[in-house]
């Protein structure tokens, strides 16, 4: 049955709240970040590591969600599955490329460099990000939905494979990147740093959890709008003149 | 020292974040308002 814009339901209230909570919440994230002590080495340069990190955790967390919803597509073939993984994945490119962005502005003061090619955490990162990335494009050149979602959730629940790789990185290869601040044996740095850190970090999955749901109302439109909308023949801008149109006759 | 590097990547972080928003915003409105109209045709008329 074909839905229209009329027959969506309204956003719940705690749905409706999600966006503001997430604006408060970063604005809590900064107000720590930057009253947080400075650093005994790095001095101010330091603070990137709070949106940093968070932004590092934002995308493990929404390519681990991806897999979630990608193994849920293909043990139940439901079209929400399908919407959570792609939505996730979509937010979560945004994370790495603030990660990578982040951490080569950190890089270029503090190493003296904005990228090495020979270190491991950043190059596995920039593979992830380019992974993901194929992802979104794989599902923009599927036209039929039930295809597009099957071969995504395929590629979703493999590609999470990067996540331990990228996380253990630092651990595996010994390059340039520093090791895990925050590690099961306990955290290297001065509790009102970590305290200004696990605000970030929760400030963030709150902006995660709008973005998402946010993106999962977007993907719900853009297929009902499919639905309604016959789908263009591949190639009609190209199409050759009629016979008769040929050599001026 | 460390302050316009510090300024600069969180100029750039919150930026990309509002970049973002702002483009689901505007495509969740877009297609809210085209699936609108398509139901306001589809409807039939009063006469």
């Amino acid at each position: 049955m074909t839905q229209t814009g009329s027959a969506l339901p309204p956003p719940s209230r705690a749905r409706r709240l999600l966006e503001p909570l997430a604006l408060l919440a970063l604005l809590a994230g900064l107000w720590f970040a930057m009253t947080a002590p400075p650093d005994a080495t790095q001095g101010d340069f330091y603070r990137i590591l709070y949106i940093h990190v968070p932004s590092a955790w934002l995308a493990f967390l929404a390519f681990g969600v991806t897999a979630v919803g990608s193994i849920g597509y293909l043990i139940g073939r439901r079209r929400s599955w399908d919407r959570v993984a792609a939505a996730s994945a979509s937010v979560g490119v945004v994370f790495t490329a603030l990660t990578l962005v982040t951490g080569s502005i950190w890089g270029r003061p503090v190493w003296g460099v904005w990228w090495d090619f020979g270190d491991a955490r950043l190059m596995s990162t920039a593979i992830m990000f380019f992974v993901y990335l194929g992802y979104l494009a794989l599902r923009r050149t599927v036209e039929d939905p039930e295809t597009r979602a099957l071969r995504s959730a395929v590629l979703g629940a493999v590609a999470v494979i990067q996540v331990p790789l990228v996380y253990f990185s630092v651990n595996l290869f010994r390059t340039l990147h520093q090791t895990q601040t925050i590690r099961p044996d306990g955290a290297a740095m001065e509790p009102e740093m970590l305290l200004a850190l696990l605000v970030n970090v929760v400030a963030f999955t709150v902006l995660y959890a709008a973005l998402l749901a946010r993106r999962i109302e977007v993907g719900r439109l853009e297929e009902i709008a499919e639905e309604l909308t016959p789908a263009e023949p591949a190639g009609r801008a190209v199409q050759p003149p009629p016979l008769g149109e040929v050599g001026g006759g | 020292m460390g302050d316009g590097w510090v300024v600069f990547c969180y100029t750039v972080t919150y930026g990309m974040i509002a970049w973002y928003a702002v483009w689901l915003m505007t495509r969740y409105r877009g297609l809210r308002h085209r699936l609108q109209q398509s139901d306001s045709d589809l409807s039939p008329s009063p006469e």
